[in-house]
């Protein structure tokens, strides 16, 4: 009786029962197999990202941007910055420029989080891509201009890459104040007949100046005079 | 044709389009205001942008679905039969069936405008250009859509077919952008190249519509809603007449 109880239930349920034990072996198999998730996902190729845009640039933008921002602290993770490849970065915001120019997001990015890193000798690829994002559009971009002379000057102390970021802010469309970071710069590097140069430049062009920044300018450039006569002085005697 | 026109609205209240599509925006909305006040800078824009291309996807699937279900379902119930029964041209059916279904359109684009209006677009001007083109787009597709459905036999082979030549216009930029390139000088590619170019010439520009970026940043120059209203002044007389065509030459 009990047997022919089993035999039905087997006829009704065994292949059931069979694909459900199998199932439950396949996963005790797969379980420790987990998805590979790196930090900064890769670069995709430029045609790609057109082709995948479906004609709205700035949609597919704010979507990978949000990626970007967002990569490394996915799935519960929390990544150190020093585990961030900057270079891979950096071509991920070069890549984003070309969807939207315009948009801050990535400058912001790059310049107050992930200038932050711990791997001082990565911030060189900040510094890059600030300066390729704002050359395009100094008018619009000087501030993302003067925030890479900062990392530039305080952060990797290289004077000769700040001295290149500081060239294009010398611009009539660039507040005075920023301007003038132009000559600080040189000073820093010693060279304060071209600091001087620069100033008399700023003064003189600027479309709209304000009376501190005039007293400023003023003052920085009566002072260099007078240093300037003094060391002429000091070489005729 | 207002009897048409009449019918065609209350078909689409019966199959739950408003509700369903305005839900749907709603609800990507909701999602495009969270994931928006998680970035880091332009939490609007990042909204903003997130919640058009979202709506503007669901708009336009969700008319060429209704759209080519709605007119295949007439033929195979004899609907159409019927109506033709009655004094009037196949011509006219059709420009009411296009009339009818832009109605539709027309009433779906107006709650997802409201809603974006309220998030605050940054530029206003862009945004009102961006709302026109909606509804430009999505008349483009209505007759994209009804052209699939007149001359193919089953429902969802014209769904699929319409929704292919859609992904192909809105990528029409790259293949553009593309067949530039100088590996296409190459003698191997040389026949590509020409493809492309000869697809080009009879896909729409879809690229030109209802770009996100204009709801951030305004748009660049006037030509780019001339464009827009242009290629469709152009190319839903040539979808309508295409359609007429192949509809004159059925038999019943």
């Amino acid at each position: 009786m009990a047997f022919a109880a089993m035999q039905r239930w087997g006829r009704s349920y065994g292949l059931l029962a069979l694909f459900l034990a199998l199932q439950g072996a396949f996963w005790l198999e797969t379980k420790s197999i987990k998805p590979e998730i790196g930090v900064v996902p890769d670069v995709p190729g430029r045609a790609a990202v057109h082709a995948l845009a479906f004609g709205d640039n700035e949609f597919f933008f704010r979507v990978l941007a949000f990626n970007i921002q967002n990569a490394g602290d996915t799935y519960g993770r929390f990544t150190s910055l020093r585990q961030y490849d900057m270079r891979k970065l950096n071509h991920w915001w070069t890549l984003l420029d070309e969807l939207n120019p315009r948009s801050n997001m990535l400058p912001a990015m790059a310049c107050y989080y992930f200038a932050q890193t711990q791997n001082v000798a990565d911030i060189r690829y900040i510094v890059d891509y600030l300066y390729d994002h704002s050359a395009r559009d100094v008018p619009k971009k000087w501030w993302w201009l003067m925030q890479s002379i900062y990392l530039a000057q305080h952060k990797l102390d290289d004077l000769n890459l700040a001295l290149k970021v500081s060239k294009p802010m010398v611009n009539p469309e660039v507040p005075a104040f920023a301007q003038q970071m132009a000559a600080v710069v040189r000073e820093k590097r010693g060279e304060f007949e071209d600091a001087l140069v620069i100033m008399e430049t700023i003064r003189d062009n600027a479309k709209d100046i304000r009376e501190s920044d005039l007293k400023f300018m003023t003052y920085f450039i009566e002072e260099r005079l007078k240093r300037l006569d003094e060391v002429k002085g000091n070489t005729t005697k | 044709m207002k009897t048409n026109i009449h019918y065609i609205l209350i078909t689409a209240l019966r199959d739950w389009l408003f509700v369903g599509l305005i839900a749907g925006v709603l609800v990507a909305t909701a999602i495009s205001a969270t994931l928006g006040s998680t970035a880091f800078i332009e939490e609007k824009e990042m909204t903003i942008t997130f919640a058009s291309g979202a709506s503007r996807i669901m708009m336009m699937v969700g008319l060429i679905v209704f759209v080519c279900f709605h007119i295949r379902s007439a033929f195979d119930t004899k609907e159409i039969d019927v109506i033709l029964s009655r004094p009037i041209s196949r011509t006219n059916l059709v420009l009411a069936y296009w009339l009818g279904f832009s109605l539709v359109a027309l009433l779906l684009v107006l709650p997802v405008v409201g809603i974006l209006a309220a998030i605050g677009p940054t530029d206003w001007t862009g945004f009102v250009s961006w709302s026109f083109s909606l509804l430009l787009e999505a008349m483009l597709v209505v007759a994209l859509a009804l052209f699939s459905a007149f001359t193919l036999r089953s429902a969802v082979t014209s769904v699929l077919a319409c929704m292919g030549f859609y992904v192909l216009s809105r990528m029409m930029a790259f293949f553009v952008f593309t067949v530039e390139s100088p590996m296409f000088n190459d003698l191997k590619y040389i026949a590509l190249k020409y493809t492309l170019i000869a697809i080009s010439a009879v896909v729409p520009r879809l690229d030109f519509f209802a770009k996100s970026e204009w709801l951030s940043y305004g748009l660049r120059s006037d030509a780019e809603w001339q464009m827009v209203v242009l290629q469709v002044l152009i190319f839903v007389p040539l979808l309508l007449l295409a359609t007429i065509a192949d509809f004159r030459r059925k038999q019943f």
